[in-house]
């Protein structure tokens, strides 16, 4: 071997150690728990992006629900489109699934609306669709709130509470407080009392009310299509009627 | 400039996909946050925008930059290019320097790529407020840099291994070294939070790239990262470079 070849070989064991004593030196301890986001790469939970992909994946949850457990497509057939999904989503074999593959398909959704409501909790749709599949759809009977549902429901407040420019979370607090408020008489969360709960959702409500003057007066209201329009008036009025009783 | 270095630069720039990243990405950047739901929220914009930004920068740029190293690796070990340019050096650290000249070629279009997407993140989303402009732009510069000194050994990686196998098997490799650093290795957190041997193991084998996202940072708003945690960042990667590098000598091959 030549002296060259001995002087590199020496180098690059030299820079292996020194970057080995470097990784060692520096490497980051590995942390605990965290809260919500959790590990986010690029940030997507609870940005712009994660609104996005948490209103594709409702759609995502609504195929495998009604395909995968009922069976059927409820698709429109009046229009093409509507007519090709049902093309696609036609049961043509005649066995019925079995009960593991069923069980698989319930913790899949059950797995998808969890990744759903965690890129955005403040998600109306996502977020009461977990809590009926938490709650109506529990393996275990006799169950309602669980300590799941329960953290589902102060983790949308935790982050709608911070909002102060739009008003949808607001309803989706006022609806995850009301779940809460529901169940209370059977399983109390130990963290709040019961009027807590009814001043937290009449807050939610005058917030929401708030936020959408605002946006009425700026214009940004109208800019939403009429049918999300109608479903949020819709929702408002059902949480409306439901804290006037309280 | 080395011999090596002047070749890559004119390689990629005779090459067509430069211009298909020149015009794609900026369109892409511009495309991605009009897909944000914002009609309620005007202000989820402006963050979307950084973002858009520095996702394209880690996945797309990252991945052309691999597969470029390591095409040219393939191609100039075959067309006997590197026995030519090995025969040319002089006779001390020979390996080492085609391997620095290349190096440095690929940090080129790296450099490139961090400042194109500085720009699209400081032109798009600049916060109004002076003082809170310059903490943007301070942690937006902390990110190129980040950026840099985990990509760039990376690629001299992906060229060198390139050299002893097919250029497909080196980007596949390289890519899912990066990958698994920077997607799973922070969801590992819980695993390796345990006392158990091979959580430890994992803890330091495993290239903890995912550091150097600051996007949640930009997002949210956070300020630049405090000068010790910066420091600590920057050993850290420089010692996974300083590995990545010498890996990279011992498994180059110049021979056809």
């Amino acid at each position: 071997m030549k002296r060259q070849d001995l002087a590199q070989g020496a180098l690059v064991v030299f820079l292996f150690f020194l970057g080995w004593t470097l990784i060692v030196k520096n490497v980051p301890a590995p942390g605990t728990a965290t809260n919500w986001p959790g590990h986010n790469p690029f940030a997507i939970r609870g940005s712009g992006y994660g609104k996005m992909l948490s209103r594709f994946a409702e759609q995502d949850i609504d195929r495998a629900w009604h395909i995968g457990l009922e069976g059927e497509d409820h698709s429109d057939s009046s229009t093409l489109h509507g007519r090709f999904r049902l093309f696609k989503s036609t049961r043509t074999s005649s066995v019925p699934l079995s009960a593991s593959h069923r069980r698989h398909i319930r913790t899949d959704i059950r797995r998808k609306l969890y990744e759903a409501f965690l890129l955005d909790p403040t998600n109306y749709t996502t977020y009461d669709a977990l809590h009926f599949f938490l709650t109506a759809m529990s393996d275990i009977p006799g169950e309602t709130i669980s300590s799941e549902t329960a953290a589902a429901a102060s983790l949308v407040w935790e982050v709608a509470a911070r909002e102060d420019e739009d008003p949808e979370p607001w309803l989706t607090a006022a609806v995850a407080m009301m779940n809460l408020d529901l169940e209370f008489d059977h399983s109390p969360v130990p963290s709040l009392t019961e009027p807590e709960l009814h001043h937290r959702i009449k807050e939610a409500l005058r917030s929401f009310d708030r936020l959408r003057e605002q946006s009425l007066a700026d214009g940004r209201w109208s800019e939403l299509s009429n049918q999300r329009r109608t479903e949020i008036e819709a929702r408002r009025d059902f949480l409306g009627r439901y804290a006037e009783r309280l | 400039m080395t011999l090596l270095t002047r070749l890559y630069l004119s390689t990629i720039l005779a090459n067509r996909t430069i211009a298909v990243l020149a015009v794609g990405l900026p369109i892409l950047a511009y495309c991605l946050p009009q897909l944000v739901p914002a009609t309620l929220k005007p202000s989820l914009i402006e963050p979307a925008r950084a973002q858009a930004g520095w996702i394209l920068l880690w996945t797309v740029c990252t991945g052309w930059l691999f597969l470029s190293a390591a095409s040219s690796g393939e191609e100039w070990r075959r067309s006997g290019f590197l026995v030519y340019a090995f025969s040319r050096e002089a006779a001390r650290f020979r390996r080492l320097r085609l391997i620095a000249g290349s190096a440095i070629g690929f940090s080129a279009p790296a450099i490139l790529f961090v400042f194109g997407t500085f720009l699209t993140s400081v032109v798009g989303a600049l916060p109004g407020d002076p003082k809170e402009a310059e903490l943007w732009i301070i942690l937006n510069l902390q990110s190129g840099v980040l950026y840099l000194a985990i990509v760039i050994p990376l690629a001299t990686l992906a060229f060198s291994l390139a050299t002893r196998f097919s250029s497909t098997v080196s980007w596949i490799l390289v890519s899912c070294h990066f990958g698994f650093g920077f997607f799973f290795q922070g969801g590992l957190a819980p695993y390796l939070a345990s006392s158990s041997l091979p959580g430890q193991l994992m803890n330091l084998l495993g290239p903890h790239f995912h550091l150097a996202d600051l996007t949640e940072r930009l997002v949210f708003k956070m300020g630049p990262l405090p000068f010790s945690g910066l420091a600590q960042f920057l050993g850290y990667f420089s010692g996974w470079g300083l590995v990545t590098m010498a890996i990279a000598i011992l498994i180059f091959r110049t021979r056809q």
